[in-house]
């Protein structure tokens, strides 16, 4: 068999321009026949040798799939129409060995889960060995081979060379990344994709690995596609991108004019709906509704149904991408009339004031006082020490917040507080009731406990029976404790409504329902028993940004209205600044900080503090460096 | 990344009907088992003959116009007698595979939801079970007791549930972790409202899958103990018993001996691409997509 070097496929076209991969009306679409769905709708999308391109949007925007169809990975059933480049040469047409010979050696693609990229049973190494052996010309013996890994691994900064004898789930997610980088690079890529590359991570890992990206990248002279949903990440490791949404591009442009002067209303209003670090707005800005599905809205501009400027214009047909300026496009039709409404509207979110927080009573609702949880540990260590003599506590009509990253025990303290386990050592009092042991409590004491606290949990997806409807599930809980009520129907409407939701909503189920939605769902829930403390883990981490912004305004609302206490678990310090009063820093079990959000933010005292704020993105390159 | 589950109730429910998945198999199958359930609800009324009058001038006869079988040693009309033995053939397997849901239902919701003593002696039972021979078991019971049709559909529901117990188990041990059994426990429902209202309903697909399938083993169970003379009795039209009773008529009237070995078969068959059908359409429901 006669193997095409990929450096020679376009030997024939001119690179002078230097266009490494030029995509032209790309359209994907899933399923057949009467059931085809739209993903991706003529997208037309440009990466220069060297040249860093950002892909943003949120989920169903077809973010992953664009990327997926330049490699030619698509999942079976989902098709694409359109032309493909690489260095000139159409990628549809070449045979799956010359496909084969582009992947990893032309383009690669690094991936989102780092815990599941790397087989599990092969060696770090391997993999990097795997990835050189791809390539005509490599070393062959095997001390030569140790050395070009070991090389490998040095550029992706692991300088312990034991790691490449280490099976992928002894290492952490950071270096599991590391070690997938190092093995997307052993081909020596012309252009690297990275879709959501440290989405998985925690925040301090995530800044890490965008910096060795963008590192990477620019020593290299690697053309890159960054894939996110993070407009912050965008900005600071992209010098052009592409705004994304339900399947069309909206806006695309560089990053410091879109930064600086979004020209599309759906641009601003993610600009908007980032929270900021800096400081807490009175209400957060944010979208209406949620992300439609690409065949919703295809005849019209996609934002249109969510969009403030809206008109009957932007219904009547699909606006097309068209050039606003010097490398700037934006597939507004209206976008001249509106720059200087949209300009004022951003300069009028950034500039509202601070809420003043509200008188706090000292009568705590919850008391922490000295927990540790233990768990048994399946290594030979015996014990894992999840949380170690935390104390915590929360008062009537306040809102506590609790970060901290992955595996820094906060779900296990909100799990502690709500009875699904049970701490080691220490005290817990919920409402002046000692909850340290759950199965203890007499049934009074019990329900009254559990009419003091509720949950919400994160994963939208999987809090909802799936097989009941939304109005089976809320009557469920209200029955618990409106003994004698006999028109739960109506109450359930009530809480619909006070949750933001149509009345009508209870006769669906939650398959029906988008992830804003589900979330709105889950809190009504958690209201049914009239709590004082919503204990909230992690509740719009799962959601995107156009939603996220709601989500945070309707838990402020609730607070207002029915002087309701959160214990708000998060790991992203811009959503806690918006919404607790005090903020607790969990770092391995520990509380190593605590005090007003305000000044612990502003003036951490910590080291570990100090990491975690100075990782939150910011929109700018010397945020890497940083 | 796919499209975000905002599908609307209208695209949903147009795929729905669109897609019942209906296949030529599953009509076949499901047309099959109408006709036997038909047969086994009306029994002798659609028989053409008299299942029990004999004609021993015409013994193992041949297939005829009259006899569409043929007819067994002591000339009975092979036909009606499947027709009617239908009933035994189908009502033992389907109490059996009935009885051993509930059983198994109730004994693998305890042990996956409450988990500690409850699951271990639970499982424990289990495990015994797995560890016997059961088919063995029900002889030496049948054989002990006396035989009869009863005490063989008793045994053998007795035997299937342990399999049966632990499957429920592994399903509700997965749904058990999940969030929206945490937060009905966090809420404070009851116990027993969680494992019946909450948990069951999601485990629904897999336990009407598993009943079909225990269906099916049932059958070939329950006629092979007819075959060994230890169901129903003697003279009684069942499928089991006339497989035995015709083995001897193979060379002379084979249809006699092949019906209702091949009614057995099809019958499982049917069954268990029926129960294949429904577990998909059942766990489509609900499902994010």
């Amino acid at each position: 068999m006669n193997r095409v070097a990929p450096q020679q496929l376009g030997a024939q076209y001119a690179e002078s321009d230097g266009v490494l991969l030029d995509v032209q009306g790309l359209t994907i679409s899933a399923g057949t026949g009467r059931q085809v769905h739209r993903i991706v709708t003529e997208l037309d999308l440009r990466a220069d040798r060297g040249e860093a391109v950002g892909i943003v949007g949120e989920s169903g925007s077809g973010k992953s799939m664009t990327a997926r169809s330049l490699i030619r990975l698509l999942p079976r059933g989902v098709s694409s129409q359109g032309s493909i480049a690489y260095r000139g040469r159409e990628v549809a047409s070449l045979s799956s060995h010359e496909m084969a010979s582009i992947r990893g050696t032309g383009i690669a693609m690094l991936l989102q889960d780092p815990f599941t990229m790397l087989n599990p049973v092969m060696r770090c190494g391997k993999h990097i060995e795997e990835s050189l052996r791809a390539q005509a010309g490599r070393p062959h013996t095997k001390a030569d081979l140790r050395g070009e890994i070991r090389r490998r691994l040095y550029e992706v900064g692991i300088e312990d060379e034991r790691i490449a004898d280490a099976y992928p789930f002894q290492l952490s997610g950071g270096m599991r990344q590391r070690v997938a980088l190092a093995a997307v690079l052993a081909g020596d890529p012309d252009i690297l994709i990275a879709d959501e590359p440290s989405t998985a991570l925690d925040v301090t890992t995530q800044k890490q690995i965008l910096a060795l990206i963008a590192q990477l990248q620019a020593s290299r002279g690697m053309g890159l596609i960054l894939i996110t949903h993070d407009l912050r990440v965008a900005f600071s490791m992209c010098r052009r991108m592409y705004v994304l949404y339900a399947g069309s591009v909206l806006e695309v442009g560089d990053a410091g004019s879109i930064e600086s002067q979004p020209l599309h209303p759906y641009t601003l209003g993610l600009l908007l709906s980032e929270p900021p670090l800096n400081k807490r707005l009175s209400i957060l800005p944010s979208m209406p509704g949620s992300v439609p599905s690409p065949d919703a809205v295809a005849r019209c501009c996609p934002f249109a149904p969510r969009c403030l400027w809206a008109r009957q214009l932007c219904f009547a047909s699909k606006p097309p991408l068209v050039s606003v300026g010097p490398g700037q496009a934006s597939a507004c039709i209206r976008i001249s009339e509106i720059q200087n409404e949209m300009k004022a509207a951003r300069a009028g979110a950034s500039t509202s004031e601070h809420i003043s927080i509200g008188p706090v009573s000292a009568d705590r609702l919850v008391a922490v006082d000295k927990v540790t949880k233990l768990f048994a540990d399946s290594g030979a260590r015996g014990q894992h020490v999840a949380l170690k003599e935390v104390s915590l506590d929360v008062g009537r009509n306040e809102s506590v917040g609790l970060v901290g990253e992955s595996g820094s025990g906060k779900t296990t303290l909100a799990r502690c507080l709500v009875g699904l386990e049970r701490p080691t050592n220490g005290r817990i009092w919920i409402n002046g009731v000692d909850v340290s042991s759950f199965d203890d409590l007499s049934r009074d004491n019990l329900r009254q406990v559990r009419r003091t606290i509720q949950i919400v949990f994160q994963d939208p997806y999987s809090s909802l029976n799936p097989v009941r409807t939304v109005g089976a599930i809320l009557i469920d809980a209200l029955a618990l404790h409106e003994h004698g009520r006999r028109d739960l129907k109506v109450a359930a409407a009530d809480l619909l409504e006070r949750v933001g939701l149509p009345a009508s909503y209870a006769a669906r189920k939650p398959a029906m329902l988008s992830g804003g939605e589900r979330q709105r769902v889950a809190i009504a829930r958690a209201l049914a028993v009239k709590p004082d403390i919503i204990v909230c883990d992690e509740p719009v981490s799962a959601l995107d940004v156009s939603v996220q912004a709601q989500i945070l305004n309707l838990f402020r609302t609730l607070q207002q209205e029915l002087g309701i206490s959160y214990l708000f678990i998060s790991h992203d310090l811009a959503v806690v600044r918006q919404t607790v009063d005090r903020l607790y820093v969990l770092y391995r079990g520990e509380i190593v900080e605590s005090g007003p959000t305000a000044t612990v933010l502003d003036q951490p005292r910590h080291a570990y503090t100090r990491r975690l704020v100075a990782s939150v993105p910011r929109a700018d390159a010397a945020w890497l460096q940083s | 990344m796919m499209p975000e589950a905002t599908t609307s109730i209208s695209t949903l429910s147009a795929r729905r009907r669109a897609n019942l998945g209906l296949s030529v198999p599953v009509v076949v199958a499901a047309v099959i088992v109408l006709v036997i359930a038909v047969c086994t609800i009306l029994g002798s009324l659609v028989a053409p003959q008299d299942p029990a009058a004999q004609n021993l001038l015409l013994s193992a006869s041949s297939p005829t116009r009259d006899h569409l079988f043929g007819t067994d040693q002591l000339g009975r009309d092979v036909f009606s007698r499947i027709i009617v033995g239908a009933r035994t053939a189908i009502i033992g397997p389907v109490i059996i595979a009935l009885g051993s849901m509930i059983i198994s239902n109730i004994l693998g919701l305890l042990a996956g939801y409450r988990g500690g003593l409850t699951d271990s002696l639970i499982m424990r039972w289990v495990d015994l079970a797995y560890s016997t021979p059961g088919l063995l078991v029900t002889i030496v019971i049948s054989g002990t007791m006396g035989g009869g049709y009863t005490l063989a559909v008793i045994t053998l529901m007795v035997l299937f549930s342990p399999f049966d117990t632990r499957i429920v188990r592994g399903v509700v041990l997965e749904q058990r972790s999940l969030p929206y059994v945490e937060s009905s426990r966090t809420l404070g429902l009851s116990h027993l409202r969680i494992m019946t209202r909450e948990i069951w309903p999601n485990i629904l697909p897999f336990v009407v899958a598993n009943t079909f399938l225990e269906f099916a083993y049932a059958i070939v169970a329950l006629s092979g103990l007819s075959f060994l003379g230890l169901g129903v009795a003697p003279g009684a039209p069942d499928w089991g018993r006339m497989l035995a009773d015709n083995e001897a008529l193979l060379y002379t009237n084979a249809a006699s001996a092949l019906a209702p070995g091949a009614m057995i078969v099809i019958t499982a068959a049917a069954m268990n691409i029926l129960g294949d059908w429904l577990f998909e359409r059942v766990s489509d429901r609900g499902r994010v997509r």
